[in-house]
C-alpha cells in the first residue's frame, strides 16, 4: 500500500514524457486508462484512510528526520480523487481540439503529477518545490495562446507568485533553524504544547502570506482575475477549479501541524474581506470570464470563513466549488468561442440557439449561488448554519451579490440571434458529467460518514428561507443596477493593481498579519 | 553575525526595489537579488569557523550540516528556471508592446 503513493505523482509525468517524445494522437486512450487507474487507486486510498489510518512513506527508505515524507490522510485522499476527476473531465473536453496539441498534453500531465505531488508531500521544502513547479507549468499554460493579454497576465502571475514563494523560503529557514528538520509529521511529534514563541510565529506568518498569495486573498488577489480570464478555457477551468486551492491545501497542512496557535480570527477577517471585495468587483464587471474569476476570489474568501470554524466545512465548500466553477468556465468557454465576444451585453439569444448549453449554464450559475438539490446549496447551508450574528448577515449579502452577478451572466439567454451550435459530443459529455456530479453531491452529499440522500437533510425551512432572501435581494440588485450602472462600478471595473504596488500590498499584508497575530 | 546584518539590509533593499521599480527587467533582477540573499542567509546561519566539510576523513566531529546546501542548490535551480522563463516572456512582451514598462503595458489593452 505504501509504495502506491508514488503512482499518482510519477505515472502522469511518465505518460506525458512518452506522449511528448512519440507525438502520437492515437495515444489518447492511454490517458483515459491512466486516469481510470489513478481514480481506482485514489478511491482505494480513501477507503484505507477513512478509518483513521495514515499511509506514510519516506522516499528512499530513510529515517523520517532526514528523508522526504509522503503522507496520505483523509484530506489528501479526497484531494487526489478531486484532482483525478477534474483532470479527467478536462482531458475529455480538450480531446481533438486544434488549440491543444501534444505539447499541451505534456504540460497538462506534468501539472497533474506535480499537483498530486504537492498534495501528498509532507516535507515543507518539497511543498515549496512542488508549488514552484506548479507556478512555472501553469504560467506556460496561461500564455499558451501567446497573445498580448495572456503574456501580460502570465508575467504578472509568474513574478508575483515567485515573490510570495520567496517569503515561504524565509519561513522554511526559520523552521529549519528551530527544529533541525523539515518533516511536518516529525515536527508535530517533537513540538511541545504551548511552545509558540515569536520566531515560530514569524515563520507561520510567512507561510500564511505565501499561501495567501497562492490562493489570492484580499490585498494580494489581483493576479487571479488577470490570469484566469486571459488563458484558454480549459486552463481557466483548471486554474479556478483546482490550482487556486493549493493555497488553501497548504494552509490546511500548516495549521494541522502548528495547532497550538489560534488562527480562526485571522482567517475570519481575511475571509470576510476577500469574499466581500471579490463579489463587489465581480458584480461590476461586464466580461463573463472576469465575473467568474472575481467570483473565484470571493468563494476563496467564503472557504476561508469556513476554515476559520472547521476544516470539514472548508473541505466540502472547496470540493463543491471546484466542480461548479470548472463547469461554469467550460460552458462559457464554448459560448465565447462561438460568439467571438466576452461581454455580457453583447451575447444574446443563447436559449434560442442551444437548449442544452442554456440548461447547463442555468444549473451551474444557480448552483454557484446555492440552488436547492445542487451541491452549492449544501455548502452554503453548512456555512450558513455554523456562523452567527454579523458574519451571517455579511455572508447573506455576499450571496445576494453572487445571485445578482449570476443573473447578469444568465441574461445572455434572452433575445434572438441566429447562430447554430454544432454539437460537439465530447465537450457536451464532459459538461454532462460535471452536471450529474453537482446533482449527486447535492442529493447524496458525499460526506465523510454519510448515508445516502443525507443531502436532503439540509432542506430545512431556515436554509430555504435564507436562499429565498438571497434570491430576492439578488434579483433586486440585478434589476436596479444590472443595466444602469453606478459611476463607482465603472471605476471598479477598470481598477487594477500594478505589479510594484502589488508587492507593496504584499509587504503591508505581512505587517498587518504580524500586528494582529 | 555581522554578515547576517548586511544580508538583512540587502533583503529589505531588494524588497523595496521590487516595490518601486517600474520596469520588468528591473523587477526580475530584484527578485533574483532577493532570492540570492535568502540563500546566503540560510547558508550563513549554519556557518562556524571550526566546521569541516561533510566528507569522511576519519574525523567524525564538527561536520557542517550538509542539508541546507542541498536544499539551497534546489532553490537556486528553481530560481534560475523562473528567471529564464520570465526573461523569455519579457522578450515576447517587448515584441508585442514595444516596451517593458509596467505602466505602458498595462495601458495597452487591445
Amino acid at each position: 500500500m505504501e509504495k502506491l503513493i508514488y503512482l499518482p505523482i510519477f505515472l502522469p509525468i511518465i505518460l506525458g514524457v512518452i506522449i511528448y517524445l512519440i507525438n502520437l494522437d492515437k495515444m489518447y486512450f492511454l490517458i483515459y486508462v491512466l486516469e481510470i487507474f489513478l481514480m481506482i487507486i485514489s478511491i482505494n486510498f480513501y477507503n484505507v484512510v477513512d478509518s483513521g489510518k495514515v499511509i506514510y512513506e519516506v522516499i528512499g527508505g530513510w529515517e523520517k528526520i532526514i528523508g522526504i515524507g509522503l503522507k496520505i490522510s483523509s484530506i489528501e485522499a479526497a484531494f487526489l480523487i478531486l484532482s483525478t476527476f477534474l483532470f479527467t473531465v478536462i482531458l475529455i473536453y480538450i480531446q481533438k481540439n486544434k488549440d491543444h496539441d501534444f505539447k499541451f498534453l505534456f504540460f497538462i500531465l506534468l501539472l497533474q503529477g506535480s499537483f498530486n505531488g504537492f498534495v501528498v508531500s509532507d516535507d515543507i521544502f518539497n511543498i515549496f518545490v512542488m508549488l514552484e513547479l506548479i507556478t512555472i507549468i501553469s504560467t506556460i499554460l496561461i500564455i499558451y495562446k501567446k497573445d498580448a493579454h495572456s503574456l501580460k497576465a502570465g508575467i504578472y502571475y509568474l513574478l508575483f507568485n515567485s515573490v510570495g514563494m520567496m517569503f515561504f523560503l524565509i519561513g522554511i529557514i526559520i523552521l529549519y533553524i528551530k527544529f533541525g528538520t523539515l518533516n511536518l509529521t516529525y515536527i508535530k511529534e517533537v513540538i511541545q504544547p504551548g511552545c509558540f514563541d515569536n520566531s515560530l510565529k514569524l515563520a507561520i506568518i510567512f507561510f500564511i502570506s505565501a499561501f495567501g498569495v497562492k490562493s489570492a486573498v484580499f490585498p494580494v488577489y489581483d493576479w487571479l482575475p488577470k490570469a484566469h480570464s486571459a488563458s484558454l478555457t480549459s486552463i481557466s477551468a483548471l486554474l479556478s477549479g483546482l490550482l487556486v486551492k493549493t493555497g488553501v491545501i497548504g494552509l490546511m497542512k500548516i495549521t494541522r501541524v502548528f495547532d497550538c496557535a489560534n488562527y480562526s480570527e485571522v482567517f475570519l477577517y481575511l475571509g470576510i474581506a476577500t469574499a466581500f471585495l471579490g463579489v463587489i468587483f465581480a458584480f461590476s464587471q461586464k466580461d463573463i470570464k472576469q465575473i467568474l474569476s472575481f467570483h473565484t476570489v470571493s468563494q476563496i474568501g467564503l472557504i476561508m470563513i469556513g476554515f476559520s470554524i472547521n476544516i470539514d466545512i472548508a473541505m466540502i465548500y472547496l470540493i463543491n466549488h471546484s466542480v461548479i466553477k470548472s463547469l461554469l468556465f467550460l460552458t462559457t468557454g464554448i459560448i465565447i468561442n462561438k460568439y467571438g465576444d466576452r461581454r455580457v451585453n453583447k451575447i444574446r439569444g443563447l436559449w434560442h440557439n442551444s437548449k442544452y448549453l442554456s440548461i447547463v449554464l442555468i444549473i451551474a450559475a444557480l448552483s454557484l449561488a446555492g440552488l436547492p438539490f445542487t451541491s452549492g446549496f449544501i455548502s452554503k447551508s453548512i456555512l450558513g448554519t455554523s456562523i452567527h450574528g454579523f458574519t451571517f448577515i455579511l455572508v447573506v449579502s455576499i450571496n445576494s451579490f453572487t445571485f445578482a452577478s449570476m443573473m447578469k451572466i444568465l441574461s445572455i439567454l434572452k433575445g434572438t440571434d441566429d447562430r447554430k451550435f454544432e454539437v460537439n459530443k465530447r465537450k457536451y459529455f464532459s459538461l454532462g458529467i460535471l452536471v450529474s456530479v453537482i446533482f449527486i453531491m447535492g442529493i447524496a452529499y458525499i460526506d465523510f460518514d454519510a448515508s445516502i440522500f443525507s443531502g436532503l437533510q439540509y432542506l430545512k425551512v431556515k436554509n430555504l428561507l435564507k436562499f429565498m432572501t438571497e434570491f430576492a435581494i439578488g434579483m433586486f440588485l440585478f434589476m436596479k443596477y444590472g443595466r444602469n450602472e453606478l459611476k463607482i462600478m465603472n471605476k471598479l471595473r477598470h481598477f487594477t493593481v500594478p505589479f510594484y504596488d502589488g508587492v507593496i500590498l504584499l509587504v503591508s499584508f505581512i505587517l498587518i498579519l504580524i500586528y494582529i497575530f | 553575525m555581522i554578515i547576517i546584518f548586511f544580508i538583512s539590509i540587502a533583503m529589505v533593499a531588494s524588497i523595496v526595489g521590487l516595490g518601486v521599480s517600474k520596469n520588468i527587467i528591473k523587477s526580475i533582477m530584484f527578485l533574483n537579488l532577493l532570492q540570492a540573499n535568502i540563500i546566503l542567509l540560510f547558508i550563513s546561519f549554519n556557518y562556524h569557523e571550526e566546521l569541516v566539510p561533510p566528507i569522511f576523513n576519519g574525523n567524525l566531529e564538527n561536520f557542517s550540516d550538509p542539508l541546507p546546501q542541498a536544499l539551497m542548490i534546489t532553490a537556486i535551480v528553481i530560481g534560475a528556471s523562473v528567471t529564464a522563463l520570465a526573461l523569455m516572456f519579457s522578450i515576447k512582451i517587448f515584441h508585442h508592446f514595444g516596451s517593458l514598462e509596467w505602466d505602458i503595458i498595462k495601458k495597452r489593452i487591445d
